[in-house]
């Protein structure tokens, strides 16, 4: 059997996700979300297996975390071993910055708790394996836990190694994230969106087209009817793209016979050094001159 | 009905990375190029279908063309007999990919080769 002497690590990912921001320690992947506000989850996991999850929800009170994690270990021994769980009385606690840590013994699974007063959103973490060794990989990401608040009247939404910095007011509305293909969409009380890619393998996508035709063609296939290039040739931090006005109108049923046009402006960017493909598009009533550019959106994106 | 002699269980996330692919013995190279390969199966009708074939005459074999990184990802599994985790490793270090974007396609790709018939995946 040929052995591969693999070399490439991805870059740890920053996550930003409603009202949680944290980088994930290198290795570490996001494989399962959520995407409701007040309360959800996001799983991790590594070529190693599952390593742990995030959850938020929303509660009345200033709620106690440790007395919440002991319950929650109480209740997980209760049934995988009765007998440990009448023996059982209290997990140990130590601190990281806000966060709680609780764990009971080497090998156990532990857990980590924080509270966000503004939005009383309680966070909680749980790791499968307690030991030193795992616990500074988890103290990494524990330790780079902030709440996601608006900076410059945006908010910062991260996953997958896709970054956008979205008006304040739009809200996500949804998620694709195939495997070197994710698509995030965003909208206002309004209706206008603000869609984001971030495609991989730019060989193959581009194998027999040019970025701009790509970008028709995937526009095409979203009922997006492209105007005109307005630039075809943009350099943005040194990637080469386009910018595309397109209209398009509806989001289901009759919407797509007899809405109104809306117009969107697109921007495609090339990235030959991390093979990656990213797009922006923003949709809005034709009279709306006001259009989020990548320079605003797109900031992390080099 | 499933065969008694085969044990079917489902692999674990460990086990997947370590299957290696075996080309299908039904199956055969017909045409063979640096950017495309051909390959015919030859069908087998069983039960009612078998009657039916006798009549009817349906086709024998079928052909499935590969290319792209279709035609790759066979080649290296089945001529350079990478095991699921170092294909993994090579469509990550080829596309600079994280390791659940690669395992994911890989998986699909493996999934759609079974499909066609034209590999199995081994312990």
């Amino acid at each position: 059997m040929k052995k591969v002497d693999h070399k490439f690590i991805h870059p740890p990912f920053n996550i930003g996700w409603h009202h949680l921001k944290f980088s994930l320690p290198l290795y570490w992947e996001v494989t399962s979300y959520t995407t409701n506000q007040d309360e959800g989850t996001i799983g991790f996991a590594s070529e190693k297996g599952p390593l742990g999850q995030i959850s938020w929800r929303k509660v009345k009170a200033v709620p106690d975390k440790e007395k919440i994690m002991t319950e929650i270990h109480r209740r997980y021994i209760a049934e995988t071993d009765p007998d440990k769980a009448e023996r059982f009385s209290t997990l140990k606690f130590f601190s990281v910055n806000d966060i709680v840590v609780g764990y009971e013994k080497n090998g156990e699974r532990y857990y980590a708790s924080t509270f966000l007063e503004e939005p009383k959103i309680l966070v909680e973490w749980i790791f499968p394996d307690y030991s030193k060794n795992t616990f500074a990989e988890a103290k990494t990401l524990l330790a780079s836990f902030r709440e996601n608040k608006p900076e410059n009247g945006r908010f910062f939404f991260g996953c997958w190694g896709l970054e956008i910095h979205v008006p304040e007011g739009f809200h996500l509305s949804k998620i694709s994230s195939l495997p070197a293909a994710v698509s995030v969409e965003f909208e206002n009380k309004k209706c206008h969106r603000i869609v984001a890619h971030r495609w991989g393998m730019p060989e193959l996508l581009l194998a027999d087209t040019d970025l701009t035709s790509f970008y028709h063609k995937f526009l095409y296939s979203q009922c997006r009817f492209v105007i005109k290039d307005t630039q075809d040739t943009l350099f943005y931090n040194n990637m080469p793209g386009s910018i595309i006005e397109f209209k398009t109108r509806g989001k289901w049923g009759f919407d797509f016979l007899l809405g109104p046009w809306w117009k969107g402006y697109a921007t495609c960017l090339l990235n030959e050094d991390k093979k990656r493909i990213y797009a922006l598009e923003h949709i809005a009533p034709a009279r709306f001159k006001q259009r989020e550019t990548v320079e605003s959106v797109l900031q992390g994106v080099k | 009905m499933s065969d008694p002699d085969i044990n079917f269980h489902e692999l674990t996330f460990e086990e997947q990375l370590e299957a290696i692919a075996v080309f299908n013995n039904k199956a055969e190279i017909v045409k063979n190029e640096d950017s495309e390969m051909l390959i015919e199966i030859k069908l087998k009708y069983e039960g009612a279908k078998k009657a039916l074939a006798k009549v009817l005459k349906p086709r024998e074999t079928k052909k499935i063309q590969l290319t792209g990184l279709a035609l790759l990802v066979f080649r290296k599994l089945v001529e350079e007999k990478y095991n699921i985790r170092n294909l993994v490793y090579w469509l990550q270090d080829t596309y600079k990919l994280s390791f659940f974007e690669a395992r994911n396609l890989i998986v699909q790709f493996t999934g759609e080769l079974m499909k066609k018939g034209i590999i199995v995946i081994e312990k």
